[in-house]
């Protein structure tokens, strides 16, 4: 199993416990008195037999407090993804922090800025570099690259995953739409993982069918799902952040009744999703920090009630670039959002408001995975570290603790080293040329692409993987989702992916 | 009589145990190891090879980064804990030390930043000099003193700080004084250092890092 990183402090609260309650008591006014809007049948009928009212006709249920607490307390405080590697499971909850690779639709040419479609193969290369990162612990393939060219968007999701499972032994992160959660389900079985499920709760509190589909698809296997309530400040939600907090928190709620319903203990983390918008321009700001209040604020409700926090919180901000204001966006953003709880954080790879994926930002972003993972590590404190005695027969000035055997003993103790930030002295970056940052991303991708060998699969889990893509491909032309126009160009991009 | 274990002259197995305790940063092993050598007779000669072939090993190690600065610091401080003992028989037999080339080393007066001159020292004892490290807040008249008593060919110091960097020309203009500029050469380092200083105030040379110095020493000594 990966373990992560443990965080050994109590996390950061923003809000007092009155302000938490009141915001509690606030969403559970709006699921009684105004309820979710559910576009599922079943879904309606289950909650119906579970003492809701529920209006049919609008596909509106109301959701008594006591049932929304019930629920909430049958929801585990932690839970498990299961890998294709076991060594590579992990565990998401408690106070361990783990990250996942990040999102972004196109590729990023870091030496015009612009943005084009990804390649199988560059999505394959993301999928490589991940799985050679140590602090990448669960992978998001379906999300990496979500424009990929030449592949009809139905089966980019799971074209991906596939690519996921290709190169990288890790846990997988999926999504849903239009059925595609039942072939990934089925890749996921054919090579023994679990996927953990993202999920949409458009705002305010209403679930699609699909959603509701897939939430109820996941809930009975007993995966991990991520309830992502949507809310952008102003727009989607009220512009003042604890109404925005508190409309999100009721529609968390109201998946996690869904879930529970469903099957009791199943496992519901939340996702902090929420940003504010451009006071002009109308877009999401992730690299704003009222974007992280957002996010701080819905994590303390959810240790508060024992509900896992999967964070995207400052995983990618508004730089165009990767730049100064990339690394501040993400460093604090991410940083803020970990000691605030979170325990499944959003990273490696994302780029300018989710545009954007990049193999280069995997490696840099590893170091700031790396960094804040040290820093939640925290430090040793006892007689030895404390070291009074050694201080003592030192005496003071002019003295050494350098040939110490105590130095020897701590000097690399825990010792964070970053992978691709230059820590040499000046002197020896002017002898090593000058390099800059991204020249030294690009080595440490080539090193990888070179080197690294994900474990690969079987090949009659390669079999079945190729299986469910048949599947599936026919599926969706028998339902006319990917068009003849779509299928030589679909069939070149899949002659390509090398 | 092939050279080995019995061969009172060089004791491989003995002199093994040395290097492993100065690789090890153990100045009490290396001392008694040493003590050991110099009453079982072995060459002091021989003995000082092995020091040197070991830190040599370690400065080859830290450079490649298998080890880090204690690591090197540590085993410089097993050098200086086993020196003053084989400088005694070295002595006492009247024999001489086939060094390359005597350093004084230190860093100025005012100045008691001591890592940058350990690693100089280091690394310049591994590639075969005889290193005097005097430490650190030394006076004009102690570096002059001991390039005396010594007969230093090169003086290495170093200044962290710019107030504590003219100390650097004092220096050079009290072995000037004294009649020694010529017979020694002077290269100088340390974070407030630069090429241009070093040429104002009359160095012999400047390096800008702990290996860089090892270079100087060895264009100065002619190897």
């Amino acid at each position: 199993m990966l373990s992560g990183y443990q965080r050994r402090f109590k996390a950061v609260e923003v809000l007092a416990p009155s302000e938490l309650e009141a915001m509690h008591q606030g969403a559970l006014e709006i699921l009684e008195a105004a309820g979710a809007h559910v576009r599922h049948q079943r879904a309606l009928e289950l909650l119906a037999e579970n003492g809701c009212p529920v209006d049919f006709d609008k596909q509106m249920a109301r959701i008594p407090t006591g049932l929304a607490e019930d629920c909430l307390d049958s929801c585990p405080s932690s839970y498990s993804i299961r890998a294709r590697d076991a060594k590579n499971d992990v565990r998401v909850g408690g106070d361990r922090l783990l990250f996942m690779q990040g999102m972004g639709m196109r590729y990023v040419d870091p030496d015009t800025w612009e943005l084009r479609s990804a390649t199988l193969r560059e999505h394959a290369e993301g999928q490589i570099v991940g799985d050679a990162l140590d602090s990448v612990h669960v992978m998001d393939a379906c999300f990496s690259f979500t424009d990929i060219a030449g592949v009809p968007p139905v089966m980019q999701q799971l074209e991906c995953l596939a690519n996921g499972l290709r190169y990288s032994s890790k846990a997988q992160h999926h999504g849903y739409m239009k059925d595609t959660d039942r072939f990934a389900i089925k890749m996921a079985q054919d090579v023994g993982a679990t996927l953990n499920a993202e999920i949409d709760v458009a705002p305010p509190v209403t679930f699609g069918g699909d959603a509701v589909a897939a939430i109820m698809r996941y809930a009975e296997l007993g995966w991990g799902l991520e309830a992502c309530p949507g809310g952008a400040a102003g727009a989607a939600a009220p512009a003042s952040l604890a109404g925005a907090v508190t409309q999100m928190w009721a529609g968390t709620i109201a998946f996690v009744v869904l879930a529970q319903l469903v099957r009791r203990g199943s496992p519901v983390a939340r996702q902090l999703t929420g940003t504010v918008l451009h006071p002009k321009w109308g877009h999401p700001l992730d690299g704003a920090p009222e974007s992280w209040l957002l996010g701080a604020m819905t994590s303390q409700l959810c240790l508060r009630h024992g509900i896992p926090v999967t964070s995207p919180v400052g995983f990618c901000g508004q730089a165009k670039m990767f730049d100064y204001q990339a690394a501040w966006e993400k460093s604090l953003g991410v940083l803020f959002s970990v000691m605030s709880g979170s325990h499944l954080h959003v990273l490696h790879g994302s780029h300018g408001e989710e545009l954007a994926f990049s193999n280069l930002l995997q490696v840099l972003d590893d170091d700031i995975a790396r960094a804040i993972g040290r820093l939640l590590d925290g430090v040793e404190v006892n007689d030895e570290t404390i070291a009074a005695d050694l201080v003592i027969e030192q005496g003071t000035a002019p003295t050494s603790f350098m040939g110490l055997p105590h130095t020897r003993d701590y000097w690399m103790k825990d010792r964070f080293l970053p992978g691709v930030a230059d820590w040499q002295s000046h002197v020896e970056w002017v002898k090593g040329g000058k390099r800059d940052l991204l020249t030294r991303a690009r080595e440490r991708v080539e090193t990888i692409l070179a080197t690294h060998e994900p474990a690969p699969l079987t090949a009659e889990q390669e079999g079945a993987i190729d299986a469910v893509l048949d599947e599936a491909r026919a599926y969706y032309r028998e339902a006319g989702l990917i068009g003849d126009e779509q299928w030589e160009p679909y069939l070149e991009a899949l002659s390509l992916r090398g | 009589m092939e050279a080995g274990v019995n061969d009172p002259g060089t004791n491989t197995e003995l002199l093994g145990r040395l290097k492993t305790a100065i690789a090890a940063c153990d100045g009490r092993a290396a001392a008694e190891t040493t003590e050991r050598a110099v009453q079982e007779g072995l060459d002091p000669l021989r003995v000082w090879d092995a020091i040197t072939e070991v830190m040599s090993e370690v400065g080859e190690r830290f450079e490649s980064g298998e080890c880090w600065l204690p690591e090197l610091v540590g085993a410089a401080g097993a050098v200086q804990a086993a020196a003053p003992i084989l400088e005694a028989e070295i002595k006492r037999r009247g024999v001489a030390k086939a060094a390359i080339g005597t350093v004084v080393a230190g860093t100025v007066q005012g100045d008691i930043h001591s890592i940058g001159i350990q690693m100089v020292s280091t690394l310049l004892i591994g590639a075969g000099f005889d290193v005097r490290n005097l430490g650190i807040d030394v006076k004009p008249d102690d570096f002059v003193a001991a390039v005396k008593e010594h007969g230093a060919s090169i003086l290495a110091m170093s200044a962290l700080l710019t107030v504590t960097a003219p100390e650097q020309k004092r220096v050079i203009d009290l072995l000037e004084a004294e009649g020694l500029r010529d017979s020694v050469k002077v290269m100088v380092g340390g974070g407030a250092i630069t090429e241009d200083f070093a040429t104002a105030i009359g160095a012999d040379g400047y390096a800008p890092s702990a290996v860089g110095a090892v270079d100087l020493a060895r264009q100065f000594a002619g190897v």
